[in-house]
């Protein structure tokens, strides 16, 4: 099980407390102040990070000296759902569209054309994509879709087409393509009958207390084991410490995901002391 | 055959609404958009393979549920409309109505104050219940406002206190089991919009001390976030959107987008289950405060 450092910490999200959400939030307000707590993080032997599109997220994959083994790996999420969010709130749902637009780029004129000619959306996704993917992200890295888009998107009619078109998109860009969902027994009942797609990363939460897992611990467990049996998905945890929640200890937490067949976790910590302390846990468990 | 549902305006809540609908109950329901943007309805078609209308005379409302997700200037019409249609129910989001054109009242009206089913306001509600309330305090804080918004979010009929401040007027009358807020004291201030950004105000609800502080453009903060304090006969208790001082044990839902409460509120809604809900009457009463603090003088 690799694992991976995530990014809660340093855009304010503690889905549990948030004022600590908050407090943490300060104390990486620069993307120097992400860049070298992620460049502590992987020395101390995590196995890469993940990281969101938003504002800084961008900025600091931009910027981030990748080493070219690739040992270390970046899983990126796209969108930072909150930017789209206030561009509806204020201009209304076409104003995603006249963006889109306004930042194509000649390469993107073909699927545009389709767009205008179909009225399909699907069609603007290469053009989304790009507009949240540095061009230095390293390829084979893993894009994921955040979790508020694929649910969204997944509980409509043609979801299961769009994700699709999505998981191709990014497939043709040369990454890995990855999906965010709270709901993981529904996406992959909606996506049945496509198992095609071998090399899709699925992240979802997990942990002992059923802090934010849907529909139940229980469910999840089972939904993991069919997963595994069969698919060739990579099976990635996250919220594992229940959001840091105190009706549980580190060790219990860390106890129950390794009790877990998933092939990532990832948990975010502002502190370097806790994110050591966690490594060598997991390890020793290993050995 | 599918039982219908008719979606009218396809917005942020349009859309968030339906997929709720399909992820909880997925295959039970045919969808019809209605939906006056010629642009909007070509790419809903075509992207999602949804039928679409452009108004509501084109649709046959017998017996199905409406999910009225418009501009709140068009939601009386709409509901009459969905009435004399022969509607089953009808989903209506806040606003609800106009301050100065008000819906009508009707039993089979379900308004869209979604923060009555999260986990939080349950707990509160049972605990005023037991305890009794001296004093309720909210807060709403976020960074929503970057630039001055457009058509009605920038008129009398927008602004934070109708948008956000709407939600925590109702979760006091709901939580308190009243019908007014005696409003002593208030301050409004516009900092991006044209109408009201930063909104305070105290008074009483019944035997409680009530205040409520609203701020939409608040940069220090990533995401809205809702809180408050509740002093019962026995005790203080702070929380916030996702948790309390006392702690609960949160709740599982089928489908999750958005959060809990929006997944719980359609559930009701489908399931004709009112109890929490609040209705057209309760909605009225959201409004006659909201025109107290903004209009009187």
């Amino acid at each position: 099980m690799k694992i991976l450092l995530g990014d809660n910490q340093f855009f304010g999200v503690n889905h549990a407390d948030l004022n600590k959400a908050k407090e943490t939030h300060q104390r990486f307000s620069t993307t120097d102040d992400i860049t070298k707590f992620i460049q502590a993080s992987l020395k101390l032997g995590l196995d890469g990070f993940m990281i969101n599109s938003n504002d800084l997220g961008f900025k600091v994959v931009k910027s981030f000296k990748f080493e070219g083994d690739g040992r270390k790996e970046c899983h990126y999420s796209i969108p930072y759902p909150h930017k789209y969010a206030a561009m509806v709130n204020e201009s209304g749902i076409l104003a995603l569209l006249s963006f889109i637009l306004k930042n194509m780029r000649i390469s993107d004129l073909l699927n545009v054309g389709r767009f205008v000619w179909s009225s399909n959306a699907a069609y603007l996704l290469p053009t989304i994509i790009r507009l949240e993917v540095p061009k230095n992200l390293p390829r084979g890295s893993v894009i994921y879709l955040q979790n508020v888009i694929t649910d969204l998107i997944m509980g409509l009619k043609n979801g299961p087409k769009i994700i699709e078109h999505y998981i191709d998109q990014v497939q043709k860009m040369g990454y890995r393509a990855g999906i965010i969902t709270l709901n993981p027994l529904h996406f992959r009942r909606q996506m049945e009958i496509n198992h095609r797609h071998k090399d899709l990363s699925l992240c979802f939460n997990i942990n002992k207390t059923g802090f934010n897992v849907f529909p139940s611990v229980q469910e999840v467990i089972d939904e993991i084991n069919y997963l595994k049996e069969h698919t060739d998905w990579q099976l990635v945890g996250m919220s594992i410490f229940s959001s840091g929640s105190s009706q549980i200890t580190i060790e219990e937490s860390l106890d129950f995901i390794q009790s877990v067949s998933l092939d990532y976790i990832v948990f975010g910590s502002g502190k370097l002391k806790n994110i050591e302390s966690n490594i060598k846990v997991l390890n020793n468990e290993k050995d | 055959m599918k039982e219908k549902i008719i979606v009218v305006g396809w917005g942020r809540m349009g859309i968030t609404h339906t997929s709720i609908l399909g992820g909880l109950y997925p295959g039970r329901f045919e969808f019809l958009i209605v939906e006056p943007d010629n642009r909007v309805r070509k790419i809903v078609k075509s992207t999602l393979g949804f039928a679409c209308y452009k108004s509501i005379d084109e649709v046959l409302i017998d017996r199905a549920r409406l999910i009225i997700t418009t501009p709140p200037s068009a939601h009386s019409y709409l509901v009459e409309k969905a009435i004399e249609g022969g509607a089953h129910s009808m989903f209506v989001e806040k606003p609800f109505g106009l301050h100065d054109n008000r819906v009508g009242n009707n039993v089979n009206v379900y308004v869209g104050y979604v923060l009555r089913f999260s986990e939080v306001a349950q707990n509160l509600k049972k605990i005023i219940t037991e305890e009794g309330c001296k004093e309720l305090s909210l807060d709403y804080s976020s960074n929503t406002l970057s630039k001055k918004p457009q058509g009605w979010r920038n008129s009398a009929y927008g602004g934070v206190l109708n948008e956000m401040g709407s939600h925590l007027i109702d979760m006091i009358l709901y939580l308190l089991g009243a019908d007014n807020i005696q409003v002593k004291s208030k301050e409004i201030s516009s900092v991006i919009s044209d109408v009201d950004d930063i909104v305070s105000f105290s008074g009483k609800c019944g035997t409680t001390n009530v205040s409520l502080s609203l701020n939409w453009v608040n940069k220090e903060y990533r995401k809205p976030i809702w809180s408050g304090k509740l002093v019962t006969e026995k005790r203080e208790i702070t929380f916030d959107q996702q948790s309390l001082s006392i702690g609960f044990k949160p709740i599982n839902v089928d489908y999750y987008v958005r959060g809990r409460d929006f997944s719980l509120q359609m559930k009701h809604f489908i399931e004709d289950n009112m109890s929490i809900f609040c209705n057209s009457i309760q909605a009225n009463k959201v409004h006659d405060t909201i025109s107290k603090i903004k209009f009187e003088k």
